[in-house]
């Protein structure tokens, strides 16, 4: 059922509810105040009787002539019609057609009359009746009083509260469908725009500027919109660099897997001298050390978590063990390295920022030529290895932190690099909540920064 | 939803429940009881005429009814010296009885017997032309501006308006001058109608005379008739003669510019011309009699009369006899009831019920009017003979109630006393018509057997003389319900 449909029929309820109700008690106020004078006006006349014929200027004895004598004061009074008079269980007069005296149930104000509002046969009658005393003779004198005109007033009333009832009703109706319509046209906007969502065009947005609920789930629908688009962007951008990181992979794997089947096939297949065997088994050994290298590096990316334990640690020690474990590719490429801190602590994961340095420094010897100098810095919160060498272009700083991406591809590869190296520096630094800052010249050098959070 | 609807329908029914109607105990009403009490002097269903009827036949009375009364304060005087009169079939009925209107048939048979079957033209009332009604709506709009209704006749400014629209709604149709084609007339009815009555109605006024048939009834879709009567006046307008009495003056004022100059009563029996009038009192009766006759209707008989002279502003004078007639229902007349009191009040819902007027009025030259006002008709037969209390009893009830009934009439509003002489001159046993109570807005009731004292009354204020009971009709002073005993009271027609 549509909400509309839905308001409406309650709606519908609801007011014809409240029209009955208000109707009822209308009419039972006015059906009490028509009955009420009804009754005030019949005692008036009851009474103006009453008095008339127990004002009694003569007793008679005879018992015919007291019934004579009661009947014509009876018949002397005025609405004769609506009266009845009788004694001892006998009517001496009645022309009502009925007996009206075990219908009084109720007791008058001033404790003589008694009367009620009865419906016999399907008429409405006012009944008031008393006992009038004659001689020693108790006589019952009652008025019975036809309410049709009030049942028809009644009627009539019932009638007017229907018809307009009924025409309130479905005016309401009217106009609460025509309001509800243009009230829920901003819903069925959002209902519209949630189906283009759906449907793929995360563009759409809704055009509602209003100050209500339903301004606010415009707002809020918008929000919602736009978190949606950047979460698939940047699910696409995921799935990009996840699909590029496999075709680079795939890509990087194909080579020396290819030069490991290729000396293979040879030794397997053809008899070589001992001198090409060497040759192709150095081959084989190297292109194996270089798959070992980049599934090694390729772990660490992977495994790498957000979730690692930092300790506060002190630089120094760090330091120590990176000059450690670069002092032999240093003597090797003939680069001095000069390290600076003082008595620095971070929040750190000594392994995995000695890897990160090592790597660093590793690029930065790469990078630098025979005699030169590699600084390692660690100051106020920050740790930066400072190269002297090539440099990177300006257009490709922002690229090589993506993950087998090489500014010199042969050159790179030659030295044993997989491109890897700074895509783990960066998870590193991420996983350290640090910001990992390039700055580079061409064939001035390069510095690259680990900027640690304040909040650490 | 699925809860909220059951609540509301269980609220709906529930207020809409209304307590289980009263069986009330039906009782008869009082005509439904007399007739009871007169069936149960028929034991047997058998038809009536075979059953035996447990009434004693009515022996007849030779003492008069003597009586002196006269009240604590002295204001009150009551006197009888009267003789009692019975039927002389010793019995008497009680009949069902309804009000007759007169039919279109009727009419005609009038019509014809009147003009002798030859058409009529006649000079009609109208239509007005629009000169007389521009006079008119100028008239009538003066009064309502002014407010000046009440002192005009009008019975409240209402009356007025509605009027001025009737005349308004006449204009553009009315004739430019006067109609002088006259109207053929052939003794049928036209249909007015006035204020939401529907009136039929035959009416002829020329120089030869004037004759009126006519029943009214309510509009609307019931139809319920109101009440019917005829008057036929010889003559051209100023030469006719018709009667107003009052309760203590008798016949007082006439119309047509006639006054009456003397009246006595006379015996309708008596066949002398003592005044050398051209018909005895028999004969004139007769003439009328005949009239009806002549009409088919043969249940009437003559009740009482009086001579009359009268004389017109012109100097004019004439004697005529006023018979007032009566029906005769199983050779029992009904009671005569004068005009002061054919015309009762009622302050029920009812339509007011006139009792039955016929008269005439004979000079020498023959019927010079009559009129039949109120007509009734005898539908069935309740007993042909009841069971009627004694004259004995009738005659005490009169002793105790007559003061009850007669002393509220000494008291008066002005600052005056009021002496009552009231004088019992006779006491029949008729016929008088009791109504049915709520019998909604219809006229039917019974012909009951009632003693019935006639007299006259006479009062006086601030001095008490010997009182002038000259007067040519007897009222009706009391009457008791010969069935039952009770009083009738003949404003309330029950």
């Amino acid at each position: 059922m549509r909400l509309i449909t839905r308001i409406l029929l309650c709606a519908s309820v609801l007011i014809v509810a409240a029209v009955l109700i208000s109707c009822a008690l209308i009419l039972h106020a006015v059906d009490r105040q028509k009955r009420a004078d009804a009754i005030k006006s019949a005692e008036t006349d009851f009474s103006e009787i009453y008095y008339t014929i127990s004002n009694v200027n003569t007793v008679l004895s005879d018992p015919i002539l007291c019934d004579t004598y009661m009947t014509y004061k009876v018949k002397s009074a005025s609405h004769l019609d609506q009266l009845t008079l009788s004694y001892d269980g006998t009517y001496l007069i009645n022309n009502v057609g009925f007996t009206p005296e075990p219908f009084l149930s109720e007791t008058s104000e001033n404790g003589i009359y008694h009367y009620v509002i009865t419906r016999v046969g399907g008429t409405l009658y006012l009944m008031i009746g008393t006992d009038v005393y004659y001689g020693d003779r108790i006589y019952i004198i009652s008025m019975v009083r036809s309410l049709h005109e009030l049942d028809a007033a009644m009627r009539t009333l019932i009638l007017q509260c229907v018809v307009i009832g009924a025409s309130v009703t479905v005016l309401f109706l009217f106009l609460a469908w025509f309001i509800l319509s243009a009230s829920l046209k901003p819903i069925r906007t959002l209902q519209s725009g949630a189906q283009s969502i759906a449907s793929g065009d995360y563009g759409t947005r809704i055009d509602i500027h209003r100050k209500d609920e339903i301004g606010r789930l415009a707002d809020e629908f918008n929000t919602m919109a736009d978190a949606v688009e950047n979460s698939i962007s940047d699910l696409r951008e995921q799935n990009e660099r996840k699909q590029q990181f496999i075709n680079d992979l795939s890509h990087e794997m194909k080579t020396p897997v290819t030069s490991l089947l290729l000396n293979s096939e040879t030794l397997l297949t053809r008899t070589v001298s001992d001198a090409d065997r060497e040759r192709a088994l150095s081959r084989i050994h190297e292109q194996a050390e270089w798959i070992e290298r980049l599934s090694r590096k390729l772990m660490q990316l992977v495994v790498l978590s957000d979730q690692i334990e930092l300790v506060l640690s002190p630089v120094v020690s760090l330091f120590d063990a990176v000059r450690e474990t670069v002092v032999d590719s240093l003597d090797r490429a003939g680069v001095k390295l000069t390290v600076e801190c003082n008595d620095e602590t971070f929040l750190m994961d000594m392994n995995l920022m000695r890897s990160a340095l090592v790597n660093l420094i590793e690029n930065a010897i790469k990078a630098s030529e025979r005699g030169s100098t590699v600084e390692l810095i660690a100051r106020n919160n920050e740790i930066l290895v400072r190269d002297h060498g090539k440099g990177i272009p300006k257009d490709e700083v922002a690229r090589v932190t993506e993950p087998f991406y090489m500014v010199d591809r042969s050159r790179s590869k030659k030295l044993g690099g997989s491109g890897l190296g700074l895509a783990l520096v960066k998870r590193i630094a991420e996983a350290h909540h640090a910001e990992l800052v390039i700055e580079s010249e061409l064939n001035i050098g390069t510095s690259i920064f680990f900027r640690f959070s304040d909040a650490i | 939803m699925k809860r909220l609807l059951p609540l509301i329908l269980t609220f709906c029914l529930l207020i809409a429940c209304q307590p289980t109607p009263s069986e009330p105990v039906v009782v008869q009403k009082d005509t439904e009881r007399l007739v009871d009490t007169v069936l149960a002097q028929q034991p047997t269903d058998s038809p009536k005429e075979d059953a035996p009827n447990t009434a004693a036949p009515i022996e007849p009375i030779t003492e008069r009814f003597t009586f002196d009364y006269t009240s604590e304060n002295g204001f009150l005087h009551i006197t009888a010296d009267a003789d009692v009169s019975v039927p002389a079939s010793g019995k008497i009925p009680m009949t069902y009885v309804k009000a007759h209107y007169f039919s279109d048939k009727f009419a005609k048979k009038l019509f014809d017997y009147v003009y002798q079957g030859n058409p009529v033209y006649v000079n009609t009332h109208g239509p007005k032309t629009k000169a007389v009604i521009a006079n008119e709506l100028a008239y009538y709009q003066q009064i309502a501006n002014e407010g000046t209704w009440e002192e005009n006749g009008f019975v409240d400014a209402q009356e007025v308006d509605e009027y001025i629209e009737q005349l308004k709604e006449l204009y553009p149709n009315a004739p430019e001058t006067p109609v002088s084609e006259p109207v053929l007339a052939d003794g049928s009815m036209t249909i007015e109608s006035y204020y939401g009555s529907d009136t039929h109605k035959l009416e002829i006024d020329d120089e030869i005379g004037y004759l009126e048939v006519y029943r009214s009834e309510s509009s609307g879709k019931d139809h319920t008739p109101q009440n019917s009567g005829m008057a036929y006046f010889r003559g051209a307008f100023d030469t006719r003669i018709g009667y107003e009495e009052s309760s203590s003056e008798g016949l007082r004022a006439f119309q047509h510019w006639y006054s009456e100059y003397d009246s006595y009563r006379i015996d309708t029996s008596d066949d002398t011309k003592a005044y050398g009038q051209a018909y005895s009192p028999k004969e004139a009766a007769e003439l009328g009699l005949q009239f009806f006759r002549d009409l088919g209707v043969t249940d009437i008989a003559p009740r009482d009369m009086c001579y009359l002279y009268v004389a017109h502003p012109n100097g004019v004078t004439k004697s005529l006899y006023l018979i007032e007639y009566v029906r005769i229902v199983e050779g029992i007349p009904v009671a005569f009831i004068p005009a002061v009191q054919a015309y009762p009040y009622t302050d029920s819902a009812e339509f007011p019920w006139d009792y039955e007027q016929i008269h005439a009025f004979v000079d020498d030259e023959g019927l010079e009017s009559i009129g039949w006002h109120n007509p009734i008709d005898v539908t069935g037969i309740v007993s042909d003979q009841v069971n009627v209390i004694s004259f004995e009893d009738a005659s005490n009830i009169f002793k105790s109630m007559c003061g009850v009934v007669y002393e509220p009439q000494t008291a008066t509003s002005f600052n005056a006393d009021c002496y009552l002489d009231v004088k019992v001159e006779h006491v029949e046993l008729n016929l008088i018509r009791i109504r049915e109570q709520n019998a909604e807005m219809l006229k039917t009731g019974l012909y009951v057997p009632a003693w019935i004292f006639y007299g006259k009354e006479v009062a006086q204020y601030n001095e008490h003389g010997e009182p002038d009971f000259d007067k040519p009709f007897s009222k009706i002073l009391f009457a008791i319900n010969a069935v039952d005993g009770s009083i009738i009271d003949l404003h309330k027609g029950y």
